[in-house]
């Protein structure tokens, strides 16, 4: 588990660095990015809205000061003048009232007001009869602007626009004899700021001393948030620009704020991608992980799933095969100990038994042929007899300790299953039983026919032995595809399901009498020739042995 | 070129006037603009003054006088038009002022004529003030005042929104001067007379002959009217109802005027950009009243213009007329009380009097009195190029004397 748990870890550790490390840039990259484009932005709109203000507010100014030369020129004339002269009843002259008209023909002055040094209006161009007189001035603001001065506003009221007054002293020997005044359309200076107008973001306000807020069509409006302020177009007067809907709205700012949507939906895509990444590699990583631990507590049995994409399916692969070999490996080494050891054993057996038990039958031998008495001759055969018996059992002992190397040649299966049946019917009917050859009569194998041979005779002797009266033992070759495949088959007691598993191990023996050894020879001259034997088998049933051997066996896969 | 031809129209006038052989012919000096802004209208009144002058040509017999008609062309300016004016007195001798289409050139031109003691007839200019605060002896007004035209307004937003719940929200744009701001008040005292439940939600005043109107088209939007009374005339009204519809402006409110937005010139230079179902209005219309005078006068003018008469072509048609009448019920023109006396008095039957009506003064006022009809724009291809004219007519006949408000 704890294995397990470092190689997740450690497939965890890789993807969230990764991750981390691709985020960071990303974050980064997008903190500096707005941070840029905020400045970006702030300074443009600032600079073009400071450039703006301004341009207009010098473009008030410019208004103003056209005004204000107008009025000069009038004050100036001597028909002014003389309006005001002492004793002489205030009459406009043809002249002058054709100037005013003149001056006034542009539409942005209401009226031109004469008045007397108490601020009473002698006279009005044009002359209408019908307006009350005279405004209560005081209440206006009232600022000094170069020689005039500014009365008003009077924003738009009771159907009628609103006004300022640009007034100018008349100078008579010195001294102030009365004014004239220009009564303005409002309208006309507050539409300079039109240009600022900007609908549903901002929009422009001329503000006189704070507490006056005009539109730019010239009516009074509720004081806003000011984002900017021009100076002075003159004492008190200026124009601001207030918010007037949702600043985020616009277009450059709507644009900022997608460019950092989508470096968040990169960031939580990457996120997201990196967690499946990980989870995936640990689904992938998890069999591996248990199939190793499995091999380390010698389990050689549990493949690992080799559906993995790529690299993961590659690995698990090669796990797999690395598995089969190691257990090979594992599984040959044990062998090749065992029969090591057998064979130390086998040697001193033939030393230490074999050779005496020589010397022990010459001389039974010797002592046969000089006994006269049957009964003691008798003895002596049945010693014999026994000595045979232990040479022939120490000889299928070293057989199987060292076994004899394959020769490989090609041999006609026909024939062998033909002298193996010659040779065994005998058996075979001293058994009450019969052997049956089937099959395909041209195979052909690469094989050491001796070998071959040895196989199947003690395969079928097996079998006979296995059978009961009138039993039947059938040999049957075929081949399907590359390999070919031999049957033993008998229908005799057979053998359950433990015996089977035991069944190749030597010195294993359910037969009185029997050593235990014909199996695993087989078995061993068998796989000598690069075959398989399995063996199926059932009580009361038989016993089926089935023998694969490839058709193009080649010696360097015996290893 | 246009102001050479018309100089010269209105010499040919004076002289086939002398060549009728009476020994003192009515001099009447006629102030117009023949460019400009408003050429259109001088021009217009040219030509009826011309048809006019004929029919009573036609008329000598029945003791109709010999006119001798000089048009000169104001262009619109106040000085300018004075000065025009004072050559007409000083030096023409003229017995009769007419024209005049702004009514800030008319006060001028009325208190000149008030000084001098000169007739003036008043054949277009529409303030309410020439008739009241502004009026003397020697004025009178034979078309149609803007008092009358919001009246009738008035009676017809009564009558279109009487079942409103809520007020009414009414905002009003109007060109700066006097005409405008009289409009405006005559509506609320109209409205309020006849009990429409209103609110006034914004006022705004361009200047006359402005040609940007975007910033108030912008301010009429943000204070969300209901109905937007428009009180301009004229190339005005024509460049207003462009940008609103442009800006989207006219599908969110009613858009009304019921003075002089409905002239056939306006409707022709809008052509195919005049939305459906503007309520407009306007002293004269070709298509109405359908009479035989009416279509006479339409046709009769088209013949020697070429092209459909704007309401300013009724108005100096009506004034000649009514110089003609005056004049031959006071047996000369240089009775001054006669004359006034027969102009307070004056009954005439003009092309924009419908059936069983006939347009009359008021002698108080010096106002003739005349019905006004309104209609929504409609598609209409009898008169091109205008492709859009009034209908679904609403007609409101004056009442008996000319309406004092709260104002005067």
């Amino acid at each position: 588990m704890r294995l397990a748990l470092t190689g997740l870890t450690l497939a965890r550790r890789y993807l969230w660095g990764s991750l981390v490390a691709a985020l960071i840039p990303l974050l980064i990259v997008a903190f500096l990015y707005d941070r840029y484009s905020v400045d970006l932005l702030d300074n443009l709109v600032r600079n073009r809205i400071d450039n703006q203000l301004e341009s207009i507010a010098a473009k008030s100014e410019n208004f103003i000061a056209v005004q204000t030369g107008r009025l000069e020129s009038i004050v100036d004339l001597p028909d002014t003048t003389a309006l005001f002269k002492q004793g002489v009843p205030a009459q406009i002259t043809d002249q002058l009232l054709d100037l005013l008209l003149l001056e006034m023909e542009s539409g942005d002055i209401y009226a031109v007001e004469f008045m007397d040094i108490d601020g009473n209006v002698i006279q009005t161009i044009p002359p209408t009869r019908q307006r009350a007189r005279p405004y209560d001035y005081t209440t206006l603001p009232f600022v000094p602007h170069g020689k005039a001065e500014i009365i008003g506003p009077e924003p738009p009221r009771s159907g009628r626009p609103g006004w300022f007054l640009i007034r100018m002293p008349v100078i008579l020997n010195q001294e102030i004899v009365g004014f004239v005044s220009l009564r303005m359309r409002l309208s006309s200076l507050t539409e300079q700021v039109a240009g600022l107008l900007k609908p549903d973001l901002y929009e422009p306000r001329v503000v006189v001393f704070d507490r006056i807020n005009l539109t730019a069509v010239g009516t009074a409006a509720e004081p806003g948030t000011a984002i900017a302020r021009s100076r002075h177009i003159m004492p008190g007067w200026r124009i601001d620009l207030v918010e007037d809907g949702d600043l985020f709205s616009e277009p450059r700012t709507q644009v900022r704020y997608q460019l950092l949507l989508i470096a968040a939906i990169s960031a939580i895509s990457v996120t997201v991608l990196f967690i499946r990444m990980s989870q995936r590699v640990t689904r992938y990583l998890l069999p591996l992980s248990e199939g190793a631990r499995a091999i380390s507590n010698g389990d050689f049995t549990n493949p690992v799933p080799e559906d993995g994409p790529g690299e993961m399916g590659a690995l698990a692969q090669a796990f797999n095969r690395m598995r089969v070999q190691l257990e090979r490996m594992i599984s040959s080494r044990v062998d090749m100990e065992r029969r090591a050891a057998l064979g130390n054993i086998a040697a001193g057996i033939a030393h230490e038994v074999r050779n005496p038990l020589t010397t022990v039958a010459a001389t039974l031998y010797g002592l046969k042929q000089g006994e006269r008495d049957s009964e003691r001759r008798e003895m002596y055969n049945i010693v014999s007899e026994e000595i045979i018996r232990v040479d022939q059992t120490i000889a299928e002992f070293l057989k199987y300790a060292k076994p004899n190397e394959a020769v490989i040649e090609i041999v006609q299966l026909r024939h062998i299953f033909k002298s193996t049946k010659t040779l065994l019917s005998a058996a075979a009917h001293e058994k009450g039983g019969e052997i049956s050859l089937i099959g395909d009569s041209s195979i052909e194998l690469l094989i050491d026919p001796a070998h071959l041979r040895q196989i199947l005779l003690n395969l079928t002797l097996n079998a006979i032995q296995a059978i009961a009266p009138s039993g039947h033992v059938s040999l049957r070759a075929h081949r399907p595809g590359k390999v070919v495949e031999i049957s033993i088959t008998d229908d005799g007691s057979g053998m359950d399901e433990e015996s089977v598993g035991k069944a190749l191990r030597p010195f294993f023996t359910t037969r009185p009498g029997g050593t235990g050894l014909g199996l695993p020879i087989t078995n061993q001259l068998v796989e000598a020739n690069g075959g398989t034997m399995i063996i199926e088998s059932s009580c009361g049933h038989g016993t089926v042995i089935t023998l694969r051997f490839p058709t193009d066996f080649d010696r360097s896969n015996q290893s | 070129m246009a102001i050479h031809k018309i100089t010269t129209l209105a010499t040919t006038i004076a002289l086939l006037a002398i060549d009728g052989g009476l020994a003192q012919p009515v001099k009447i000096g006629c102030l117009y603009p023949l460019s400009g802004p408003a050429g259109l209208y001088g021009r217009d009144s040219a030509i009826a003054i011309r048809l006019a002058q004929r029919r009573i040509e036609s008329l000598r017999g029945a003791g109709y006088p010999e006119l001798e008609i000089i048009v000169e062309d104001t262009r619109s300016k106040p000085l300018r038009s004075l000065q025009f004016a004072r050559k007409f007195i000083d030096t023409d001798q003229v017995d009769f002022l007419c024209g005049v289409v702004s009514s800030g050139i008319a006060l001028s031109i009325t208190e000149l004529a008030r000084q001098t003691e000169t007739f003036f007839i008043g054949t277009d200019h529409a303030s309410p003030s020439l008739v009241s605060t502004e009026l003397h002896p020697f004025y009178f007004r034979v078309s149609n005042d803007i008092r009358l035209s919001m009246l009738a307004g008035a009676k017809y937003i009564r009558d279109q929104y009487s079942v409103s719940a809520k007020p009414l929200r009414i905002a009003f744009i109007g060109p700066d001067y006097e005409y405008g701001y009289e409009a405006w008040e005559d509506l609320r005292w109209f409205l309020q007379e006849n009990g429409v439940d209103f609110e006034v939600v914004g006022e705004f005043w361009p200047k006359l002959f402005e040609t940007d109107y975007s910033i108030y088209v912008e301010a009429l939007d943000q204070v969300q009217p209901d109905v937007i009374v428009d009180g301009h005339w004229g190339v005005d009204v024509v460049t207003l109802i462009k940008q609103a519809a442009q800006h989207g402006l006219l599908e969110k409110a009613t858009f009304m005027n019921f003075d002089a937005g409905g002239n056939y010139e306006v409707l022709a230079q809008l052509g195919n950009d005049v939305p459906l179902g503007l309520v407009l209005s306007a002293r004269h219309h070709v298509n109405w009243p359908p009479t035989q005078s009416n279509r006479d006068f339409v046709q009769a003018f088209h013949e020697e213009a070429g092209r459909f008469p704007s309401y300013a072509a009724e108005g100096a048609y009506s004034g000649i007329l009514a110089i003609a009448e005056a004049v031959k019920a006071a047996g000369s023109a240089g009775d001054a009380d006669a004359i006034r006396s027969a102009l307070s008095s004056l009954k005439l039957k003009l092309p924009e009097d419908p059936e069983g009506f006939v347009s009359f003064m008021d002698p108080l006022s010096h106002q003739m009195m005349q019905a006004q009809a309104i209609g929504r724009t409609v598609v209409d291809n009898r008169f091109l190029p205008a492709t859009r004219l009034l209908g679904g007519w609403s007609v409101y006949l004056p009442p008996r004397q000319w309406p004092e408000t709260q104002r005067n």
